[in-house]
């Protein structure tokens, strides 16, 4: 025990006020750092007691990767990731595909708080959907009519 | 050569434990290899130095800490008390104190307040007070506690294990002066904190909104741990008549509360602190050189040609240099080196030394709440107050740790001389 378990003790105490049920585990973090042309690429990842790899980007972007149970599955995860941004940081909208990212992940961060603060009309969420499905039809024209890397 | 060497070794080992330029653990193991590799002891010498029984207790009661916070009932017992006294400070100040000596006289005092610190922040940021006032109280009553028996704290762990006394005996002789001490300090802080713990009634019924069902996490292994617990403690009280050392009722009590729980075993042995025990192990070796050279018996002539065979004089001297050196140095090394002195007094002079004993315990094991470097606890919450943006400094702590110590240590005293010294 030690100064790290007695801050977990103050907000799992919280939590369980509030109804949550918390398991906690010990568990060791990885930090993963790609240097590459335009970028970098930065991954977390935690291994904990119950063999479970919680894997997430944080550079470029933030996204949860997902759970894992080998730990080979990481390592191809992150080397498919790897030869993906590898290929794209050689684009001349690198950049602009970045940023587009990141705008994508605040929306969606706006969307949970739009949605959990105001009334929000049927229509408006339809209108919404219909955005998002603009976007999609535009990936897919674009795939359809693109040249691969 | 060797005599040098050894003294040698310690001291530098002692200083840089003291000043934390480097990691005690590493600064203990460094110097016991040093004395092996310099052929001062031999190996098998070396490991009969090594108090297995004190590295027993602690190991076996880490273990069963580990396991037994996972039900919650920590949690919950900070959480009853509270709603207990509807929410009033000062009597959650008394309530959590309590609850924290009598954790901590079966638990280790870093092991306690990590485990009450946190619910008190809880606690504190409900009622928007600043938790100081809870903090100092709990500090003191850790120390306290883990005085009144022979496993709430290391020094009293190795006193035990090197005199044979057992749990009842600790308790006997050092519980009546304990509550005494805890009664009159807490009657103090009553009076000093009574100002900065006002706080609206609206306040005290929102700690009441608390519910104290939800903080157990897991029923049956707590039914489980509460019969362990129970088993150990009976353990701990009958452990002389039935010739067990007391480190087989922690480890039988670990092993018990391990085949009925069935946690993991890496989860729970993450909870073991082996930096603490490596520490001991290097620190009685190098004990253990001293000894062997001669050096503690030298000290020990010294003593007694000071206080002649007069147990009286060496009774206070004890005391009062124990708990002066253990306010600002760590006590387990300054334990660790007295004890084959007292022993060899006790040789030298054929006078009953278990008063001295007593007297050790008491000024070791309470003049850690002389400062705020005094024992590992208190640096322990020190560290949780300040990242929790509350600062403890020296200066703040030393007002009322100092005189307060000096107190326990002046009624110890009067009680040693009355009970045991003339």
């Amino acid at each position: 025990m030690n100064n790290l378990t007695a801050n977990l003790e103050e907000v799992d105490m919280q939590l369980t006020q509030m109804g949550a049920k918390v398991t906690s585990l010990h568990g060791l973090v990885s930090f993963i750092h790609f240097d590459l042309n335009q970028t970098e690429l930065f991954y977390v990842y935690n291994i904990n007691a119950k063999n479970q790899y919680f894997l997430q980007m944080v550079k470029p972007f933030s996204t949860g990767a997902g759970i894992f149970c080998k730990p080979q599955d990481i390592v191809q995860y992150i080397k498919n990731d790897l030869k993906q941004f590898q290929n794209a940081s050689n684009s001349n909208v690198f950049a602009e595909f970045t940023s587009v990212n990141q705008a994508l992940y605040s929306t969606i961060r706006d969307i949970k708080d739009v949605f959990m603060t105001y009334n929000v009309p049927r229509e408006k969420m339809l209108q919404i959907k219909g955005k998002i499905d603009e976007v999609s039809a535009l990936l897919e024209d674009i795939k359809h009519t693109g040249v691969p890397l | 050569m060797e005599l040098i060497a050894s003294i040698f070794i310690f001291v530098v080992v002692m200083a840089l434990v003291m000043s934390e330029k480097v990691n005690r653990t590493i600064a203990a193991l460094v110097g016991a290899c040093l004395i092996l590799l310099l052929r001062i002891l031999t190996f098998d010498e070396a490991l009969g130095y090594i108090d297995f029984n004190t590295l027993g207790v602690l190991v076996g009661m880490m273990i069963i800490v580990g396991i037994v916070k996972n039900t919650g009932v920590f949690e919950y017992l900070a959480i009853f008390a509270s709603k207990k006294v509807k929410g009033d400070p000062w009597k959650i100040i008394l309530s959590l104190s309590i609850i924290t000596a009598v954790i901590s006289a079966f638990l280790d005092n870093v092991t306690t307040v990590l485990l009450i610190v946190p619910m008190t922040f809880v606690i504190t940021d409900t009622l928007e007070l600043d938790p100081l006032p809870f903090l100092i109280p709990e500090i003191m009553a850790s120390n306290m506690g883990g005085t009144a028996t022979l496993i709430g704290d290391p020094p009293n762990i190795m006193i035990g294990s090197a005199t044979g006394l057992g749990f009842v005996d600790f308790i006997v002789n050092l519980g009546p002066i304990i509550v005494i001490i805890f009664a009159a300090t807490f009657f103090i802080f009553k009076i000093l904190f009574r100002k900065q713990l006002i706080i609206s009634p609206e306040k005290e019924l929102e700690i009441l909104q608390f519910d104290e069902k939800k903080a157990i996490k897991d029923p049956s292994l707590l039914r489980k741990s509460l019969i362990v617990l129970g088993l150990v403690i009976l353990g701990f009280f009958f452990h002389e008549q039935l010739n067990y050392p007391s480190a087989l009722v922690a480890l039988s009590g670990a092993a018990l509360l391990l085949l009925l729980s069935r946690e993991s075993i890496d989860e729970v042995f993450s909870n073991v602190e082996w930096p603490t025990l490596f520490f001991f192990g290097g620190l009685f070796i190098l004990v253990g050189a001293l000894e062997t050279v001669g050096v503690i018996n030298k000290l020990a002539s010294l003593l007694v040609e000071m206080t002649g065979d007069n147990l009286l004089l060496t009774g206070i001297i004890m005391i009062w240099f124990s708990a002066l050196a253990s306010s600002v140095l760590d006590n387990i090394p300054f334990v660790a080196t007295l004890i084959p002195l007292i022993k060899a007094i006790g040789l030298k002079t054929g006078m009953d030394i278990t008063p001295l004993w007593w007297a050790v315990s008491l000024g070791a094991c309470l003049g850690g709440n002389g400062t705020l470097i005094g024992a590992s606890a208190n640096v322990i919450v020190a560290g949780l107050a300040e990242k929790h943006g509350h600062r403890l400094t020296f200066g703040k702590y030393l007002k009322y740790g100092l005189p307060l110590m000096l107190l326990s240590i002046f009624l110890s005293t009067i009680y040693l001389i009355v009970f045991y010294l003339i």
